[in-house]
């Protein structure tokens, strides 16, 4: 008899499925340096993912989070900077790339184009369908949105005009590939009397620090190459530490 | 003599070969690490097995029971003739998680070590103060793993889950027990504090009628925490002439308005047939100063006698990291306490020029309710 989750069962008959792909080969994102270095630096407490993506998704290497805490430096939560590069808009349909290594676009997402700084305004759009083609992912949004190829779509916190960037800062890293394989739960900050303990929440740490090559990273808006601590051009660093 | 402080028993307490034997032996000692919030340790044992943790993140204990129903009446019929069938039972079960936790930590930099060592080893000779000043803040660390886990115990006995919204960290849903819905009832006739109320009548009818549901008699007991017990419960007008009526019976003094005590009031319970013996809960823990409690104040539970659960933990990967990958320039000391189920970490690290000291306390670990099928929570304060 299937369980609540439906991830244990019994099916009389023969079930037809296959996975595929490669285990152990990386496409290595961080800078390689002689010399002692300061990135597997762990925040206090790490925490929850409060953006998680909404269905069996991956996070890279070298992809980027707000690691947000209050004004105590305390009760933090974790944003993860998802991005989308754009091959072609047109009406309500946007093409994004799809090679393997970019974040997986869902059903609900609130996308838009990146302001040009955070904290600017962007206009969003909701995410109605998707379809995934060999090398790109046609998203059907519930409103036409204006976009050029090479732009990158970012998460909004609403849908429609005045809306803002998710993510309203970068201090984080993801050391290693984060695999999330379960469905996660709708809303991340449900009381103790809605609480949903049945489908997925992600905690993690990321590091305080990484370099990182630009051009292997997931797709960064310019808002975010703004926040680039790194004196080397085609580095990308997070944290103080170190002079280049 | 002078006392030489890098040879010392505290130094090494972080050292990496002998630190670990040592940091062990100290957190065990129970004349140095007192056992001071011991709720948990009466509710539940810990459980002899370590619940995995699979590569996906996830470390999932199941619990799981036997549904037991009590068969029926035989079907009267002529011969040959064939019967009906029955409905199977099933194991109910649920499964949970395993969280992690760390206490507040401790660091001291050399600078504030020398003016340690100026303080204690110049005016004593030796590191015994010192190494009663760590067992007191170790002891703190250990205390709060110990109210931690009291406080996850003593929700999930109440309630049907743990929500964890204290501290400084992560907060949210941890788990829910699958006790069934029927299971979650009201006061009875009246909310227990009302001045009418027939408690012990009400008491016995909510166990009759559990018995009549589950065609099965376990031994059970109540569990009340301790404000309902002497606020509620010893000022009933029923428990009070209950008790005060037997003691005339059994020519023992009864004065007018005397106060109805803890042992009169279990010297007698027995005696009202039909409920079950009444046990006091007394627990509270301090969250960032503020006294809380797991238990929620106005539930008293029936359950069957004997422990509630297990206590479910897992490995610390933090642990596995730094023994596998750790960098050797900075120095790691662990040692587990609390029956195997906190790791305290010692470390020595570089601060400029100089070493640095931390201490922090470790926990992956969590209650979970074996006997859920049989636990009712009943809410005083909401009459039927």
């Amino acid at each position: 008899m299937a369980t609540k989750d439906n991830y244990t069962g019994y099916f009389a008959g023969r079930t037809l499925v296959q996975q595929r792909g490669s285990i152990g080969g990386a496409r290595s994102v961080f800078v390689k340096l002689q010399g002692n270095k300061n990135e597997l630096v762990f925040p206090t407490f790490g925490g929850q993912i409060k953006n998680p993506f909404k269905g069996r998704a991956k996070l890279y290497a070298g992809d980027l989070c707000e690691y947000r805490t209050n004004d105590n430096g305390v009760k933090p939560e974790i944003f993860i900077l998802k991005t989308y590069e754009v091959v072609s808009a047109s009406g309500k349909t946007v093409k994004i790339v799809r090679d393997g290594y970019r974040h997986i676009p869902f059903v609900g997402d609130i996308l838009g184009v990146a302001p040009e700084t955070i904290g600017g305004a962007m206009t969003a759009a909701t995410v109605v369908g998707v379809k995934a083609t060999s090398d790109a992912w046609e998203l059907t949004l519930d409103t036409t949105l204006t976009a050029a190829q090479g732009d990158v779509l970012v998460e909004a916190d609403k849908a429609g005009e005045g809306a803002k960037m998710l993510v309203g800062n970068i201090n984080t890293v993801c050391s290693c590939d984060y695999d999330m394989l379960y469905e996660p739960v709708a809303e991340t900050n449900l009381t103790e009397e809605n609480a949903d303990y049945e489908n997925a929440r992600y905690f993690f740490t990321p590091c305080l620090g990484g370099l990182m090559y630009t051009h292997k990273m997931s797709p960064i808006p310019a808002c975010i190459k703004a926040l680039n601590t790194s004196k080397v051009n085609g580095w990308f660093k997070v944290g103080a530490w170190g002079n280049f | 003599m002078k006392y030489d402080f890098q040879n010392s028993t505290y130094s090494k307490l972080w050292d990496s070969k002998e630190g670990g034997a040592l940091l062990t032996y100290l957190l065990n000692d129970p004349e140095l690490i007192r056992s001071n919030h011991n709720f948990w340790r009466q509710k539940f044992t810990v459980d002899p097995n370590i619940t995995p943790t699979a590569a996906d993140g996830t470390a999932t204990f199941t619990s799981r029971l036997r549904k037991l129903e009590s068969g029926s009446l035989l079907h009267m019929r002529a011969p040959m003739g064939d019967t009906i069938v029955r409905d199977k039972q099933g194991v109910e079960f649920y499964t949970g998680i395993v969280p992690d936790f760390i206490s507040d930590g401790f660091r001291e930099q050399a600078m504030e070590r020398e003016y340690k060592e100026q303080q204690f080893v110049e005016n004593f000779g030796n590191d015994a103060m010192i190494i009663a000043q760590f067992a007191n803040e170790v002891q703190a660390l250990v205390d709060s793993a110990d109210q931690t886990l009291s406080n996850m115990g003593a929700q999930v006995m109440t309630k049907g889950h743990i929500y964890y919204n204290f501290g400084q960290g992560i907060t949210g849903g941890l788990y829910k027990a699958e006790i069934p819905a029927e299971n979650f009832i009201t006061a009875g006739a009246k909310v227990w504090a009302d001045p009418d109320c027939k408690l012990l009548d009400q008491m016995r009818e909510i166990e009759n009628k559990f018995k009549e549901a589950w065609g099965l008699e376990f031994p059970m007991q109540w569990e009340v925490p301790y404000d309902m017990w002497h606020n509620v419960i010893l000022k009933n007008n029923q428990i009070r002439t209950w008790v005060l009526e037997n003691r005339k019976l059994n020519n023992q003094v009864v004065v007018d308005d005397m106060v109805v005590t803890e042992a009169m009031v279990k010297e007698y319970i027995g005696t009202f047939e039909g409920v079950s013996p009444i046990v006091v809960i007394e627990e509270k823990q301090k969250d960032e100063g503020v006294t809380v409690h797991g238990w929620k104040q106005n539930i008293a539970v029936l359950r069957p006698r004997g422990y509630a659960g297990v206590i479910r933990h897992t490995t610390i990967l933090d642990q596995k990291m730094y023994q596998k990958y750790g960098s050797n320039l900075i120095s790691r000391v662990f040692a587990k306490t609390l029956n195997g189920l906190c790791t305290v970490e010692n470390i020595t690290l570089n601060n400029g020029n100089m070493k640095e000291w931390q201490t922090h306390l470790m926990m992956s670990a969590i209650p979970s309710l074996d006997e859920f099928l049989w636990h009712v929570i009943c809410d005083t304060t909401t009459a039927d």
